[in-house]
């Protein structure tokens, strides 16, 4: 591209820019040449706020500006503004200086008269104009004056009221009101209302008579004689037969008779139960304490074609000292060697041993280990269906606060299950959770020693602990 | 009153020393100023490199210093309003103002004067030194006609167009980190810019950028001719050019200001 194209492109874009400002920020918007405007003014007591250029808006629309403040001899100032001559503006608008919110610019607002708001009266037609205005602007201070205003009457009111009330002979007077009141309805009662009462009492004298004279079964629940009365009387026979057996029980007890009383009367007993609940405490601890865990692991190396392996283990911790670990791998490579498959893969034929492989260990975790300051986890037994040992400890992912998991493992201690290799096999591995407690992704390197099928893993791993197999097997039962 | 390390004696020095300077850059300036109404065809091939040199090469530093600085000033200006009621109205405001009237101009020009006046100085003192300059003199070449007037007018022209365009971005700038960053409403921060924004505002930008673009070109132009005493001079020309240029554009912007408001 010339030079001059490209300065040529500058100079447009510039200047839309230019012009694309001026226009929304409407100093040439407003086209106060182009636009024909009307000429109003208003005289105010206070124009505080309003300067040269300052909105005037009707209804919150810009409709204009104010073109000039001049202050009178007599102390108010006149404001002469220009409105867009194409608003309508009822024949008797006036102006008030408002604020936008409760802190904001101030601007002229031009409302309608009684008549305007209610589409009568005519329409202001002159090209200049001299309109009434509402007073002075309003401030944040004219409200907290209102509000002053508002509370010396509320203490007039209630200091009056105080008055009322505190005086004496007001007390008096109150006291005269409620006996008035009490005669009243005394005057009230005297008429229906006493004739209801009675009523009520002759029923009830009806009842208490009957319940008196053992009628009905609750009469005879009371009074107990008359006829008809055995099946209730029955039923207080047989409360009277349970409440005497229910005596002889306690007396039983008391004596330390049958092996609740000698459980209240004898010692001996209580302390017997006290161990046996003691015992079943402990092995209530000891099941409680015991932490399961099963994991699904599976990973793929990355250098090898196609090479993955998946990990199944089962761990039990019955102690945080101590736990035992269990579980089969199955190993890619030893599966790609025996697939009939893919006779020209480049690991048919060789020995990588079985492709399940057996792992059982023991572990010891010693806590706060001296070089490291964390848990250290050491595991011995058999890995992958070889001796092996294993170490294991925690550490943070950098830049986050997630726990991570690092291993070492040294198994196969003279190769066989790596062909043309004589070193042990070393993976180093990095656990870390990926979501909630259960998904976590693994990260590391497989046979660290071996040039030709060693190689970085990345995988994923599902896991579940106690709560998770309660769950699983709660809803599997 | 006679030794010749009197302290007086160097505060003398140092002062007409300061004074003749200026003279010197003044009658420059009067004899570029005379030369640049006679551009002729020669010359203009030159401007239309400069000012692709200075105009178009410049826009990337230029808007990226500008977005930026529209970034910062949506940020303290918040924590100066102490994101109180005031923010959602005033922010756009303080944004705007702040990039037209000062910080665009200033910050587009320091930007010039440190790209494009240490380009013109080390171009020109290098030019002088291998002796360019005189070789055009023996061929009847005006060398101010030819190298000087090209470059300043290419400052004098470009330097508002970045300006505007800088303080665009600045406004950009700002509402992004207002919007984005700062959870203030963009309609209300995109009014409160616009209802901000006065013409006279935008005059002074204009102004202040056009003089700022004289004054780079012109300090640039000036010491690379004055450069001397080969790799070194050509050195000390490039950074003498560079500081001068933007002292000159604070001093400036200082007395346009007092001049404006």
């Amino acid at each position: 591209m010339r030079n001059e194209t490209k300065v040529g492109i500058l100079v447009v874009v510039a200047l839309g820019a230019l012009a694309f400002l001026s226009v929304k920020s409407g100093s040439f918007g407003l086209g106060h040449a182009t636009t024909p405007m009307r000429h109003l003014s208003s005289t105010f007591s206070n124009v505080e706020g309003i300067k040269e250029g300052s909105a005037v808006k009707m209804a919150g629309v810009d409709v204009g500006e104010v073109t000039s403040v001049k202050l009178q001899p007599n102390g108010s100032a006149v404001l002469d503004f220009d409105v867009k001559k194409n608003v309508a503006l009822p024949a008797d608008v006036t102006a008030q200086i408002t604020t936008s919110g409760l802190i904001g610019d101030r601007y002229v607002s031009l409302q309608p008269g009684p008549d305007g708001a209610l589409g009568q009266g005519g329409y202001l037609t002159a090209d200049s104009a001299v309109i009434a205005s509402n007073g002075g602007s309003t401030s944040p201070q004219d409200i907290g004056n209102n509000f002053a205003q508002v509370a010396d009457d509320l203490k007039g009111m209630t200091s009056q009221l105080r008055q009322v009330l505190g005086n004496p002979e007001n007390a008096q007077k109150l006291q005269q009101i409620i006996d008035g009141f009490a005669k009243f309805s005394n005057a009230m009662g005297d008429g229906g209302t006493m004739d209801n009462i009675e009523k009520i009492a002759a029923n009830f004298e009806k009842v208490s008579d009957q319940l008196a004279s053992g009628k009905g079964p609750l009469g005879q629940l009371i009074m107990g004689n008359g006829e008809g009365v055995s099946g209730t009387m029955g039923s207080l026979a047989d409360l009277g037969e349970a409440a005497k057996e229910f005596k002889e029980v306690m007396a039983k007890i008391n004596n330390g008779q049958g092996s609740l009383g000698k459980l209240v009367n004898d010692p001996e007993t209580a302390e017997k139960l006290n161990n046996a609940l003691d015992t079943f405490g402990d092995v209530a601890d000891r099941v409680n304490q015991l932490r399961t865990e099963v994991a699904f692991e599976g990973y793929s190396l990355t250098n090898e074609q196609g090479i993955g392996k998946g990990d199944f283990s089962l761990t039990l911790q019955p102690r945080p000292t101590r736990f035992y670990t269990a579980g089969f791998t199955s190993d890619g490579f030893a599966s790609a060697a025996k697939s009939k498959n893919d006779l020209t893969g480049p690991y048919y034929g060789k020995d990588f041993g079985h492709a399940s492989k057996f792992t059982l260990q023991f572990g010891q975790v010693f806590q706060d280990a001296p070089l490291l300051g964390r848990d250290l986890a050491v595991r011995v037994g058999l890995k992958n269906s070889t001796g092996g040992v294993g170490l294991d400890t925690y550490g943070k992912v950098p830049f986050t606060d997630k726990n991570v998991k690092y291993s070492a493992d040294v198994y196969d201690f003279s190769g066989n299950d790596t062909p043309g290799s004589s070193n042990p096999h070393v993976d180093l591995m990095a656990r870390a959770d990926l979501m909630g407690n259960n998904l976590y992704g693994v990260v590391g390197y497989d046979n660290v020693l071996s040039q030709e099928y060693g190689s970085p893993v990345v995988g994923l791993g599902l896991r579940f602990q106690d709560d998770d197999l309660k769950y699983i097997l709660g809803k599997a039962l | 009153m006679s030794a010749v390390n009197n302290p007086f004696t160097l505060i003398g020095a140092v002062v007409l020393g300061a004074v003749r300077e200026m003279g010197e850059i003044t009658l420059f300036l009067l004899s570029a100023l005379r030369q640049m109404l006679r551009v002729s065809g020669g010359a203009a091939g030159q401007f239309a490199r400069q000012c692709s040199f200075v105009g178009v090469e410049s826009l990337p530093i230029i808007l990226l210093t500008a977005f930026f600085t529209g970034g910062v000033l949506a940020l303290q200006s918040f924590n100066g309003l102490s994101g109180g009621p005031l923010v959602n109205t005033q922010l756009g405001r303080l944004v705007a103002l702040s990039m037209l009237r000062e910080l665009g101009p200033v910050l587009a020009g320091l930007m010039l004067a440190s790209r494009v006046g240490a380009a013109m100085a080390a171009e020109l003192g290098t030019m002088r030194v291998t002796e360019q300059i005189d070789a055009l003199v023996t061929l009847a070449a005006n060398p101010v006609r030819y190298l000087v007037i090209p470059r300043v007018l290419a400052t004098l022209l470009m330097l508002p167009l970045l300006v505007i365009l800088a303080n665009v971005m600045g406004i950009f700038g700002g509402y992004v980190v207002a919007t984005k960053v700062l959870s203030v409403p963009a309609m209300q921060y995109m009014d409160s810019t616009y209802g901000a924004i006065s013409g006279e505002d935008m005059t002074m930008a204009l102004v202040k950028a056009a003089v700022f673009g004289l004054l780079v070109g012109l300090m640039a132009t000036y010491h690379g001719f004055k450069a001397d005493g080969g790799a070194a001079g050509v050195g000390q020309a490039t950074t003498r050019a560079v500081v001068y240029g933007a002292v000159s554009i604070l001093v400036a912007d200082y007395f346009i200001t007092a001049i404006f408001v």
